[in-house]
């Protein structure tokens, strides 16, 4: 787009002219493609092509609907309610609305963060990833069709996103959508939109604070509870808006008290955490993830605290003031009660909070935040002398004599923790059941909520962990943003043609069924395997906690490359899109396909070429839901851990629909059976090694070659047998030709085979489509 | 203490299981015309005090009716070397066969009956959820530790070890009457 205005005569108070003409050319690349900003219906097609192959599995969380006057409304039994909506219309309807509240949220995190960037940097600063990232924004131009240039235009597209959400949210208004299909439809959209969101607050932070841009081998930054030094003043950040984080380390700069670490130590929980190191390029710390939130705080550690945006524990204010530690509120999203000081000069809120005047303060205003922080920090440390209210080892046994092991606390425990015993256990002073209880805890604080002895089981807790505390300190690699188009050239072919068996991503919240230990175990399983394996959150923060024999973590023991046996953490919840911009650049770089808003074509694609499976094994948030679903438009099938059930909702293939398994031949146009791959499209696992089982089966695609097939049988069948013993009773459904039998395993699978009356597939094909109009584009002939 | 779902939070409407005594346990697996059951992964654990394993007497009652075992964790393994009739299905992909009144592991009717125990409790509560809405061709019968609302009919909460052994033992020979009258 351009414009040119000319002028025959200008004449003002300053000077005359003639023959003026200004002109304003490409403000905005043309958006293009078939489909630039989609609304609602616009990819509905694609939408029921993936839901009729991956049908809806309703797990009812409620057999009511409570959202309107005229309930609550009994949906049991096929009734349908007083608005007349149905069972299915109204978990659908339900995961639709968890979907905009995670996509909402992104987008308000990404919008508050433009509005402070473009104050701070204009709108003229420019979106420039280095020299080996071409594909700026994967995600963005997919959907929207443009390329955005500045900060600037970033604004254009998160008003797109607005709308659109808006938009779909009203369906969940009584009396506007009834079809299942159709709400999972907006589920989709909102999905989609939410990896747009994700993309736009990344990428700014990337550019205006200078973020990495996806380089390999970056530093470790320190996580863990023991990484603080207790000597020194300290200021925890929690959540995930880094602009009030990193004013405070402005502050720090600009008024020469040293580097982060020096006088004051700089630390944050969750993913706010991510950017600080990512800011800091490794010298703040990162606690842990936000299951550590209450159990920190009453650690005593922090001096003040400072709270963005999301996943912020809600009693954050009246835990923080047990330890005298207070809060800080930066965003008008989440002020808790407290009262907004913005106004007063950064000296006065110092004082009224260190006199205990107020527990906390919200202040909108980002560099008075970090000012405040600092001062208040420094002047709080003195004063608290790290003050916490932990029992000491003595004090156990005699706190725990009121414990009547009535199980109130284990009944209302979200893992169903045996914290009953464990408590009990203490009378006579053991507290080993405690100690193994506390390994598994999530740190929600719902048990000692219902305790009705009033027991404080989260202290108790900590008080048992002492030595655990002190010792945890592990590196993790700073979260390194985009995946570089120089890394998708070298590995798209392999990818593709299933030489690398898969691309298996680890996202999510922190709401673990057994521990956080699953996560490094999976990763070291799938890397050492040779698949690409990427984090973000949570997910990319625990797996740093483990050390395999030589002392090394993860990040230290496999390359940040993405490539074979790679383990690479790009960031923050935020840089989740950049999980799905890889996948999209695979599409897009290596196989030449017009990325401007050409959705569908992306989208089928990599549901047929791209052997990448998501696994979130503790998500727990709305931001979850939309990420998972987000990723589920794209062709990316998503593994949850057993809390998933609680979305409600998953995407379910059968291996006996033949029919749904088919798909076009890009040569002939013949539908031909291409074998269920993938699968499912979300799924719960019960077990981490039915995870780890199915995210190698989801990593099959109809275009392995049968080298690449082989490869990828070969894991699928050895973790099978490695957990369940005997080879997977699903194989024959895999092996298109003998070529594709595993080496390693020919002789036993062609008995099987053989047992099952397998024959030989005739009509193969590595170039399929699941969408009439891909095949109408390409068609030959 | 026994109506109330083992996890406080999990109270999901209207609809819940019907308490029933073992022996009327007994009689709905007899009365099923093609049962199924499946164990979760918390079996290999769920040791009771006689140092039988719940499996033992799962095994027990597989064989009285002839019934299939689904395993839904890696315990398969081990159940497999004990047991003929066992399988392994992970547990979502189970429930979305049984979904489907056409889909048998065994026999010719469609199966009536699902029997669980030794899940994890949130996971099961949530994912029987399905066919308590949506399979009007099926029940579920909890013979776990624990009542479970969702289920069409459950034993109660067996807070005791001790208890919970008595009440399976009291089922199998309840069954083993049955079966031969």
């Amino acid at each position: 787009m351009s414009f040119r205005l000319r002028l025959k005569d200008f004449k003002s108070n300053i000077f005359t002219a003639s023959e003026v003409e200004l002109a304003v050319e490409e403000i905005f690349e043309e958006a293009k493609g078939p489909t630039p900003f989609p609304t609602i219906a616009t990819l509905r097609e694609w939408d029921r092509l993936l839901l009729s192959r991956y049908r809806p599995f309703y797990m009812p969380a409620c057999d009511y609907c409570c959202l309107c006057t005229y309930g609550k409304c009994d949906l049991s039994d096929g009734k349908r309610g007083a608005c007349g909506i149905d069972i299915r219309a109204q978990q659908a309807r339900i995961v639709t609305l968890a979907c905009a509240i995670g996509a909402a949220t992104h987008t308000g995190h990404a919008r508050h963060l433009l509005e402070y960037l473009i104050r701070k940097f204009g709108r003229s600063a420019k979106i420039d990833l280095g020299p080996e990232i071409r594909v700026l924004t994967p995600n963005i131009t997919l959907v929207t069709g443009i390329e955005p240039k500045t900060l600037g235009d970033l604004e254009k597209v998160l008003e797109y996103v607005e709308r659109e959400i808006v938009k779909t949210l009203a369906s969940v208004h009584i009396g506007q959508e009834g079809d299942y299909i159709d709400y999972e439809s907006k589920a989709l959209h909102l999905g989609m939109l939410d990896h747009v969101a994700m993309e736009v607050a990344d990428i700014e932070q990337i550019i205006a604070l200078r973020f990495p841009k996806g380089e390999s081998e970056l530093k470790f930054a320190e996580i863990g509870f023991g990484i603080i030094d207790p000597t020194k003043p300290t200021v925890l950040c929690i959540g995930h808006n880094v602009s009030d984080g990193a004013e405070i380390i402005n502050y720090l700069e600009k008024t020469k008290l040293g580097k982060v670490g020096e006088l004051i130590e700089v630390a944050g929980l969750c993913c706010t955490a991510h950017d600080l190191t990512r800011y800091t390029w490794g010298e703040s710390k990162i606690i842990g993830p936000i299951s550590y939130q209450l159990k920190y705080i009453r650690l005593g550690f922090a001096d003040t605290i400072v709270i963005d945006e999301q996943c912020i524990n809600i009693k954050v204010v009246d835990e923080a003031k047990k330890v005298m530690s207070p809060v800080i509120a930066c965003v008008d999203k989440v002020m808790h009660g407290l009262p907004d000081l913005t106004e007063l000069p950064a000296d006065e809120i110092v004082n009224l909070l260190a006199l205990g005047k107020y527990p906390g303060a919200v202040i909108l205003d980002e560099e008075k935040v970090g000012e405040v922080a600092v001062k208040l920090t420094l002047r709080m440390a003195p004063l608290r002398g790290k003050f916490k209210k932990i029992p000491t080892l003595e004090e156990l046994k005699e706190i725990a004599q009121k414990c009547v092991r009535c199980h109130t606390c284990r009944r209302n425990c979200p893992l169903n923790l045996p914290v009953s015993d464990a408590v009990f256990e203490l009378r006579k002073g053991n507290t080993e059941l405690l100690r193994l209880v506390s390994q598994h805890c999530i740190g929600c604080g719902r048990c000692e909520e219902a305790c009705p002895r009033d027991i404080p089981i989260l202290s108790l807790m900590l008080a048992v962990m002492h030595e655990d505390v002190r010792n945890e300190r592990y590196k993790i690699r700073i979260g390194r943003g985009p995946i570089r188009d120089t890394e998708i050239r070298a590995v798209g072919r392999d990818i593709v043609l299933g030489n690398i068996p898969g691309v298996i991503a680890f996202v999510g919240c922190a709401n673990w069924p057994y521990g956080h230990r699953d996560i490094p175990r999976m990763v070291r399983e799938f890397a050492s395997r040779g698949y690409i394996v990427v984090l973000s959150g949570c997910a990319a923060m625990v797996a740093a906690m483990y050390r395999n024999e030589e002392g090394l973590t993860p990040y230290e023991e496999f390359p940040d490359v993405f490539d074979r046996g790679g383990v690479v953490n790009v960031g923050s919840c935020v840089a989740n899109a950049h999980i799905s911009g890889a996948v999209i650049k695979i599409a897009n770089i290596f196989a030449n396909r017009p990325l401007h808003g050409n959705y569908e074509e992306i989208a089928d694609y990599i549901l047929n070429r791209v052997g990448a499976c998501g696994i979130a094994w503790g998500a727990m948030s709305q931001k979850a839901a939309a990420i998972a679903t987000g990723f589920n438009r794209l062709g990316v099938p998503v593994i949850l851990g057993p809390h998933g059930v609680k979305y409600r909702r998953l995407y379910l293939g059968r291996e006996d629909d033949y029919e749904a398994f088919t798909a076009i031949d890009m040569r002939t146009g013949e539908r031909i059976y291409v074998g269920p791959a993938p699968l499912h499209l979300i799924y719960v696992a019960e077990t981490v090694e039915e995870c780890m089982v199915m995210a190698a089966k989801l990593c099959i695609r109809p275009s392995d070659t049968p080298q690449g097939r082989a490869i990828k049988l070969t894991h699928y069948i050895d973790l099978y047998k490695r957990f369940f013993g005997r080879l997977p009773p699903d194989l024959h459904l895999f092996v298109r030709s003998e070529a594709d039998i595993p080496i390693t395993f020919k002789t036993e699978v062609m008995e099987y085979l053989k047992s099952v009356g397998w024959k030989p597939w005739e009509k193969i094909s590595v170039d399929t489509t699941l969408s009439p109009r891909v095949y109408k584009k390409y068609r030959r002939g | 203490m026994a109506t109330q779902p083992w996890l406080f939070g999990f109270v999901f409407g209207i609809k819940q299981a019907s308490i029933i005594s073992p022996k009327d346990a007994a009689r709905i697996i007899h009365k099923s015309e093609n049962p199924v059951i499946a164990i979760g992964s918390k079996a290999e654990t769920d040791v009771l005090p006689s140092g039988k394993n719940i499996i033992d007497y799962i095994i027990e009652i597989s064989k009285i009716k002839n019934i299939p075992i689904v395993v839904t964790s890696p315990f398969y393994r081990k159940v497999r070397e004990l047991y003929e009739d066992v399988h392994y299905i992970p547990t979502l992909e189970l429930m979305n066969y049984l979904l489907d009144p056409n889909w048998k592991l065994k026999g010719d009717k469609p199966h009536d009956l699902i029997i669980i125990s030794s899940f994890e409790y949130y996971f099961i509560s949530h994912v029987i959820n399905s066919i308590k809405h949506l399979a009007r061709h099926i029940k579920i019968l909890s013979i776990d530790r624990y009542y479970q609302p969702n289920a069409h009919f459950s034993l109660p909460n067996q807070i005791s070890l001790t208890l919970w052994e008595k009440n399976l033992k009291e089922l199998i020979e309840t069954l083993k009457e049955l079966s031969k009258s």
